[in-house]
């Protein structure tokens, strides 16, 4: 039903995405905030890459800057060797609020991308039907955004990401407003969508154990200013069983880390 | 139900009391008509037509005059929101102008356009206008800028990113003001009719004072608090709640 993802082997040792010492410092009332700081990675293709830190650290700011909601004030960005400027649906966001049209259906919603590239009605409707299918939510493709519920909603957004067949799917925390049932329900539903489409996931949280569990790598960022302060590989074969005891070790060391910065982070917030 | 019950028995109350005032007999009957009296005035009007011309007069007034001034507030409130120079500029202009009652447009209205409709068409535009104006502005600027956010990252912009994005995103907010132009323009309207004679239900006042009829009066004003409900709530109340829940504002009940 799917096509996977056509892989770009001119140069096959080019990572997909290429983040170079990116700095990005936010005007605030007092001075300003630098939130991120020299932040250099890259993402290879079909790679699921994870972002961990604390509060506050630029995450978020991370995720904008390689989607072109945000510029950097130093370093670049690339994607396919080109220079990221401008938003586009190549870098698709899933926002933790999902932030589905109210004012549109559930299909429509996931149509919405393929209007915009011009796909006429029938074909978008079909497409638009298989990816919500895959998140097994055809049955709501006419119901409307205020019927249905957070998990739901969270799975239509991914859909909507999903078939515009991004380079690279861009998501910020999308489950973190969910109750723990239905997030592991959606990050099962996730790695399922996944490891058959094989897409190039970049995907922010602040619960370790999913990116442990998600993750091909896990970049763990330091507290103001965001600094890479680790990246952490996952070499653990897949199918995983979440229970693994080699995963729980990753996460251990990787929490251990974190936990230094969130304590940075909330002696700072206190001074504030 | 219980609300529909109560009110009924409050106005029942109501009539009663003022049957029960009529007949102590402070005032005489016209200049304080009986329930009856203004029932039979309602029924005289519009058996004899009077009442329906003047309805059809106000309402083509104005749905023309707000009509216009949805027309001009939509256009000029985008521009605005869209314009940083303009909404400097041109902005506190518009304040200042919603500032200003809206009958005091009449005279210069008539001055330029004699005792004609268009005079009253400028009460009812100016009446509503900057209010429309005023909260289009604010409906665009304030929405939320996750639904921009998204749209862009999905590839829209330009053209789309408006038509399909902003304006819905804002149409709550916008809606809103609709219902408070509305408003502006009915109270704008009337003021209009009453103070330069021609037709319209705000005439039909003016001839009840000429021929000492207060029975008339009150069936008229009456039939414009009737209107002005039937429109507020019935038409605005209802798209406003529609739209707020769809929209996701509004908890299902
Ligand atoms: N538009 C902005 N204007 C000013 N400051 C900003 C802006 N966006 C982010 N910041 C600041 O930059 C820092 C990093 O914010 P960011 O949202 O990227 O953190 P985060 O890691 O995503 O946090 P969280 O885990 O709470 O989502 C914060 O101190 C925040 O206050
Ligand atoms: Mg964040």
């Amino acid at each position: 039903m799917f096509k996977k993802k056509s892989k770009h082997y001119l140069e096959p040792f080019a990572p997909e995405l290429i983040v170079r010492n990116v700095t990005k410092t936010f005007p605030t009332r007092t001075g300003s905030t630098n939130a991120l700081k020299e932040v250099s990675f890259d993402v290879r293709e079909g790679e699921f890459v994870c972002l961990v830190g604390p509060s506050g650290c630029g995450k978020s700011t991370l995720l904008n800057l390689i989607a072109g909601l945000e510029k950097p004030d130093s370093g670049n960005i690339l994607l396919d060797g080109q220079e990221v400027i401008v938003p586009g649906p190549d870098r698709v966001v899933i926002f933790q609020e999902g932030a589905l049209f109210p004012w549109m259906s559930v299909l429509e919603n996931v149509e919405y991308g393929l209007k915009i590239r011009g796909v006429g009605a029938k074909e978008r409707e079909t497409i638009a039907l298989e990816f919500l299918s895959l998140v097994h939510l055809d049955k709501f493709a006419h119901s409307f955004i205020h019927e249905l519920s957070g998990g739901m909603r969270q799975r239509v957004a991914i859909a909507r990401g999903l078939v515009l067949e991004p380079r690279i799917l861009l998501m910020d925390e999308p489950f973190a407003a969910l109750d723990t049932q239905t997030r592991d329900l959606l990050v099962e539903e996730l790695r399922g969508i996944w490891s058959e489409l094989e897409n190039t996931v970049f995907f922010v949280t602040h619960n370790v154990r999913e990116a442990v569990y998600l993750g091909d790598r896990v970049i763990l960022l330091s507290f103001r200013p965001g600094k890479v302060k680790n990246i952490f590989p996952i070499p653990v074969t897949r199918p995983r069983d979440p229970d693994d005891p080699k995963l729980e070790q990753i996460v251990r060391s990787i929490v251990e880390e974190l936990h230094d910065e969130v304590e940075k982070s909330v002696s700072e917030e206190l001074k504030e | 139900m219980r609300k529909f019950f109560l009110q009924i028995i409050f106005y029942t109350g109501l009539i009663l009391l003022w049957q029960g005032v009529v007949s102590l007999k402070i005032w005489p009957e016209y200049l304080f008509p009986s329930p009856l009296k203004v029932l039979q005035a309602m029924v005289q009007g519009f058996s004899d037509a009077s009442f329906f011309l003047a309805v059809e007069m106000s309402m083509k007034r104005i749905l023309l005059g707000y009509g216009l001034s949805i027309l001009g507030g939509l256009i000029l409130g985008f521009l605005l929101s869209q314009i940083r120079l303009l909404e400097e500029t041109l902005g506190s202009l518009v304040l200042g102008f919603h500032t200003l009652p809206s009958i005091c447009w009449l005279p210069l209205g008539i001055l330029w356009f004699g005792l004609s409709d268009a005079a009253i068409l400028i009460v009812i535009l100016f009446g509503s206008l900057f209010s429309l104006t005023i909260a289009t502005t604010d409906a665009i600027k304030n929405i939320s800028p996750i639904y921009i956010r998204a749209a862009k990252t999905m590839g829209s912009k330009g053209w789309h990113l408006y038509w399909d994005v902003v304006l819905p995103a804002a149409l709550p907010t916008i809606v809103t003001g609709l219902k408070q132009g509305w408003s502006f323009a009915w109270r704008s309207l009337m003021a209009g009719e009453l103070l330069f004679v021609s037709l319209g239900l705000g005439h039909l006042l003016q001839m009840g004072r000429e021929l000492n009829d207060a029975a008339q009066m009150f069936a008229v004003m009456i039939l414009i608090v009737l209107i002005g409900v039937v429109v507020d709530f019935w038409i605005f109340g209802k798209i406003e709640k529609k739209v707020r829940l769809r929209w996701g504002l509004l908890e299902k009940r």
